[in-house]
């Protein structure tokens, strides 16, 4: 290969790592077609991307104890002074070895008794304070990770609180935690004798039930730590000790989450030290995913627990498998259920087995064990194990509730129904009334949505799990009973709207969840924007006021959630009208979530495209382009796909406000961008592509793209007829936009067509008095007069002009409007006289009340036409001096 | 020998001053200076006595320059001066065992006997690398400079785009690259790698 094509590699290497690992190799396949010595080179180089053991990952001078240049950051701020004698203590640290070189004496105040044990990535001394007063024993874990220390230590002082009041019987406690010298992170724990469970167990030769008892208690103690906002993130035996009372005690509850791998400098992906991190074995599928942590993944551990406690094996045997065929078999596969893993022949010999001496008493009996854990013992450790989070049990303390029902006889819940499970058959059973109202149907799609969206980003930004879940859970009941009240059988035998739903939503808020003002917050926020979205502005403005009340009481003013109620709020306000408090509520909004030390993209950028939109209102299209811009980059590249809404928003408004300030070609391609994410991650029929592919095609048809505006306004009734039925507002909108775009290119016939199904389904929507069915009305004469059924046009025009005088005010532009196309329908009929005065007048008119510049220019075009027809066109400049004369006025 | 501080300092700042002369007797002195570090280090190993790493990093750092005569700029090159040196030095150290083992009949300097005691890491072929890091430096100079920044100099990444004036982004985007192209040709051999320049 030459020397450009080994840079094509690098650069295209660099681009598939760009994309989410799934598309990465189509991506590679498809950009290298033709090419099979590219698309080797690039493969492998993604295979060796994927090995642990690169020779780089250690920097050569720190395997040699010899760092060449000193720390810049550090020595930037202030050049280190150094001790005389020379004899270490360098202030400045280091990157620090990942390998200590010499045992610690000391580390911190404690003093190091002796090691105690060695793992994989961490050491952990025994260790005492030797106080005047105080003499205590405690374990000391020093992580031999070359993390920067500094987020480290920021994350601990931010965790130390919380895990330090983490108390309970089966939880060990954590004291402290610092860096040592060498800049790696420690954490001083409580000091625990015991052996790991799984050995305590076959120890001991527990037995099925005393085995259940012990586990019993380990989840109590995880969800102990999850109603304090506490998730493990890496259970496992050796995390959890049984000491010789026969208690367990969890070890380095939270400790996962100091370390949180994003912030290593050089190893790029967070997903990769995710894998470096956590145990793979007990790693649930999102985890291992290098997504979102949240108690739903203590839950799935704790049942790899379970069944390696009840079978002596593990769910998966992973030997062997790259990342990405672990991660395909914990996604894909279900493990063998635990009654049949110790039954079956060849899994008493296969790999995931651990036979262990202890372990025979109970695993030597495979034909009873089986008989015993076949059906509750495996339902329950299945459920625990499913790879979708949410099919999985609750809370721990749900598994541990269901652990209890199976030693007490009862009924366990594995085996019935779920939520999901209800509405699929809600579902089922109301097919027709769903299909019948089909914008109901989208609606609750966005609704369910907007709150897993939702859920996630509260989720993602505060990691509070047990609030997430009881969040989730409330907003789960309040849609149910929603659904409940939406259902026929239940007496009410119409079909309700989507606004009557959410008006109801109102109604059932009333008086819930006073005690919880966290969840009752996050649900007014909800489906405040829900509201606002259906253009209930006062129920929206209502809900909003209450959540931004709620948080500021309970979070404070200045914080992230309170900052993005308000962002919404600002929208609602800019809707009414009110115009000043909307600025000044998005402007805050922004400022509050910028302060933040590490603002949270995602809800920075939504609250940016609010100010953006409060900034257009405002006519400053510069300034609320540069806003767009910002919330972009904001999300821009390389990010996870939670970042793909938020991306796609940014560039559909920044498009937007690109063709508002007349630069279409840039219109354009923003909105192709955002049309390119929602097609990828929602598929090319979603109901999502439909705004976007209207503002692309109205980008293209003033860039004079006139076809494709066509065919993408084409592709987005073809969307809309499916989602919302040809009795839609929507679909009134687009197909008027249609025929603007044929009448563009000359297709009169086809412009007519779909203006008169404009004019129909608006006045069906809106009543046959809204001003726009008139607007429509003037667009559909517009194309009869090009048609030559100018009988036709004049007549509607006429009527028109008489049925809204009544309703219209006086000087309303589209009464001149009106004029200007009567004018071409005489001119067309050589009424000359008549023509000319209707066009002359109506140009005025036009200019006189400030129509919009596109109307003005296109009654000028009347006029020049019908004024070169009659050999006057020397006229014309005058008219044009007045139309330029009347936007500068304006 | 003049390698003392200020002599350094005044050579970067007249390097960085536009001076280029600068360069050239900046370049052996900061190498003398480290590999006497080297040295130093070796002959504490032989004796006997326990590694001193802060010791001589302290070293290296009194040694090279009076820093706080310089600005962070000025700091970030000659780090990065440090680090291809330092390339050079660990190079020649290995080329000197590998004649060794060849049965020349010279005192040389092994680069595992620097190494702590390690059962996870195998020590890298240098020279290999070096080769490798010569041809990806054909191939697009700027990925192997983070290579060399990272691996040779211990640089970490906002240093590494202080010094190659790149974002802090495109040094991670650079080094994964660079780190798996360098991994498939030492495993591969520049046989596959780049045989056809």
């Amino acid at each position: 290969m030459k020397i450009e094509a080994w840079e094509a590699v690098l650069e295209l290497f660099e681009q598939a790592m760009a994309k989410p690992e799934p598309d990465r190799d189509a991506f590679v396949q498809r950009t290298c077609d033709g090419d099979p010595q590219l698309l080797r080179a690039v493969r492998g180089m993604i295979a060796a991307d994927r090995q642990a053991d690169n020779i780089l990952d250690q920097p050569l001078v720190e395997r040699c104890g010899v760092r060449a240049t000193p720390r810049l950051a550090t020595a930037a701020v202030s050049p280190p002074t150094l001790p005389s004698d020379g004899s270490g203590g360098l202030p400045v640290v280091g990157w620090p070895p990942r390998y200590p070189l010499v045992e610690p004496d000391w580390i911190g105040p404690y003093r190091i008794i002796r090691q105690i044990g060695q793992g994989g990535m961490s050491t952990v001394y025994l260790a005492s304070r030797d106080d005047d007063t105080y003499h205590k024993q405690v374990a000391i874990k020093v992580v031999r990770h070359d993390l920067e220390h500094e987020p480290i230590l920021r994350r601990l002082r931010a965790e130390r609180q919380i895990l330090a009041s983490l108390e309970h019987p089966n939880i060990a406690r954590l004291y402290d935690g610092g860096t040592t010298d060498e800049g790696l992170p420690f954490f001083v724990m409580e000091y625990v004798e015991g052996e790991p469970i799984d050995l305590y167990c076959d120890h001991y030769g527990l037995t099925v039930d005393q085995r259940l008892t012990l586990f019993h208690k380990v989840c109590q103690a995880v969800h102990h730590a999850h109603q304090n906002l506490v998730i493990h993130r890496d259970l496992k035996p050796t995390n959890i000790l049984v000491d010789r009372s026969g208690d367990p005690k969890l070890l380095d509850f939270g400790i996962a989450k100091v370390l949180n791998p994003t912030a290593w400098a050089l190893d790029i992906e967070p997903t990769r030290t995710v894998h470096r991190m956590l145990t793979p074995s007990y790693a649930s599928p999102e985890q291992y995913r290098g997504k979102l942590v949240s108690t739903a993944g203590d839950v799935y551990s704790l049942g790899v627990l379970l069944y390696e406690l009840l079978t002596g094996r593990l769910p998966f045997d992973f030997a062997g498998l790259s990342p990405a065929e672990v991660e395909r078999q914990l996604i894909e596969t279900e493990p063998k259920a635990p009654s049949m893993a110790v039954s079956s022949d060849t899994a008493a010999s296969g790999s995931p087995a651990l036979p262990r001496s202890g372990a025979q008493a109970l695993f030597a009996g495979g034909r009873w064990l089986s008989k015993t854990l076949a059906g509750d013992l495996d339902a329950i450790v299945l459920k625990a194990l499913r790879s979708l989070p949410q099919a999985r049990y609750g809370s721990a303390e749900q598994l541990a509730a269901e652990i209890e029902r199976y030693r007490t006889g009862l009924p366990i819940q594995a085996r019935q129904g779920s939520w999901r499970y209800r509405s699929y058959k809600f579902a089922q059973r109301h097919r027709a009334l769903l299909a019948a109202t089909a914008a109901t149907g989208l609606l609750l799609l966005v609704v369910a949505i907007t709150i897993m969206q939702q859920a996630a980003r509260v989720a993602q930004e505060r990691d509070q799990a047990q609030r997430e879940r009881n969040q989730k859970s409330a907003i789960i009941t309040l849609f149910e009973d929603l659904i409940a009240e939406a259902d026929p059988l239940r007496g009410n035998d119409r079909d309700l709207t989507v606004r009557e739903l959410l008006g109801g939503s109102s109604q059932l808020l009333v008086g819930r969840l006073t005690d919880q003002p966290a969840t009752r917050a996050a649900l007014l926020h909800t489906t405040g924007g829900m509201l606002a979205e259906l253009a209930s502005l006062a129920d929206a403005r209502a809900h909003l006021e209450e959540a931004i009340a709620l948080r500021t009481a309970n979070l404070g003013p200045d914080h992230p959630e309170t900052a993005a109620s308000m962002g919404k709020l600002a929208r609602v306000l800019l809707e009414l009208g009110e115009l000043t408090e909307a600025e000044r509520l998005g402007r805050r909004s922004v400022d509050l979530l910028r302060q933040r030390h590490d603002p949270d993209p995602i809800a920075l950028s939504a609250a940016l495209r609010s100010f953006a939109l409060v900034l257009w209102a405002r006519n400053d299209l510069d300034n609320a382009a540069a806003r767009a811009r910002e919330a972009l980059d904001l999300v821009a590249d390389g990010q996870p796909s939670l970042h793909d809404t938020a991306r796609s928003l940014s560039l559909n408004l920044l498009g937007q406000l690109e063709a508002q300030r007349g630069q279409y070609d840039r219109a354009a391609a923003a909105t192709r961008r955002s049309l390119a994410i929602v097609e990828q991650r929602y598929g090319e029929e979603s109901p999502r592509l439909i705004p976007i592919l209207n503002n692309l095609a109205l980008a293209l048809r003033w860039s004079n793209e006139l076809e494709e505006a066509e065919q993408m306004y084409l592709r987005a009734r073809a969307l809309i007829l499916a989602s919302y039925g040809e009795n839609h507002q929507v679909f009134a909108v687009s197909s008027n936009n249609l025929g603007g775009v044929r009448f563009a290119r000359g297709d009169y016939d086809g412009a007519a067509s779909a203006y008169s199904e404009a004019r129909h389904t608006m006045s069906e929507t809106l009543g046959a008095d809204h001003w726009r069915v008139f607007f429509v009305e003037t667009n559909l004469a517009s194309a009869r007069i090009r048609l030559g059924d100018i009988a036709t046009a004049e007549h509607d025009l006429r009527a028109g002009i008489a049925h809204w005088r009544a309703r219209l005010k006086a000087d309303h532009w589209l009464f001149a409007q009106a004029n200007s196309l009567l004018g071409e329908a005489a001119a067309a009929q050589g009424r000359v006289a008549e023509a000319e005065d209707l066009l002359t007048t109506s140009l005025r008119r036009l200019i006189a009340v400030a129509a919009k510049d596109r109307y003005q220019r296109k009654a000028l075009e009347r006029l020049s036409a019908f004024l070169t027809q009659q050999g006057r066109s020397d006229e014309i400049a005058a008219f044009e001096l007045l139309l330029a004369a009347g936007a500068d006025a304006t | 020998m003049t390698a003392n501080g200020t002599d350094i300092t005044d050579l970067l700042l007249a390097w960085r001053g536009g001076d280029a002369d600068a360069l050239a007797e900046l370049m052996p002195v900061t190498y003398r200076s480290l590999k006497a570090v080297a040295a130093r280090l070796l002959r504490n190993e032989r004796g006997g006595q326990a590694l001193e790493t802060t010791g001589l990093v302290h070293e290296v750092y009194l040694r090279l320059a009076d820093l706080e005569r310089v600005s962070w700029q000025d700091r970030a090159h000659f780090y990065a001066l440090s680090a291809r040196l330092m390339r050079q030095i660990l190079v020649d150290l290995a080329r000197a065992r590998s004649r060794l083992k060849r049965g020349a009949n010279q005192v040389v300097i092994s680069v595992d006997e620097l190494e702590p005691k390690s059962e996870t890491t195998r020590p890298p072929d240098l020279l290999a690398l070096d080769d490798a890091l010569r041809d990806l430096t054909k191939i697009n100079a700027e990925y192997a400079r983070v290579v060399e920044l990272r691996f040779f100099g211990g640089l970490g990444r906002n240093e590494i785009a202080e010094v190659l004036g790149i974002s802090s982004a495109t040094v991670s985007r650079r080094w994964r690259a660079a780190r798996a192209w360098l991994s498939t040709y030492l495993a591969e051999g520049p046989g596959h790698a780049i045989s056809r320049f």
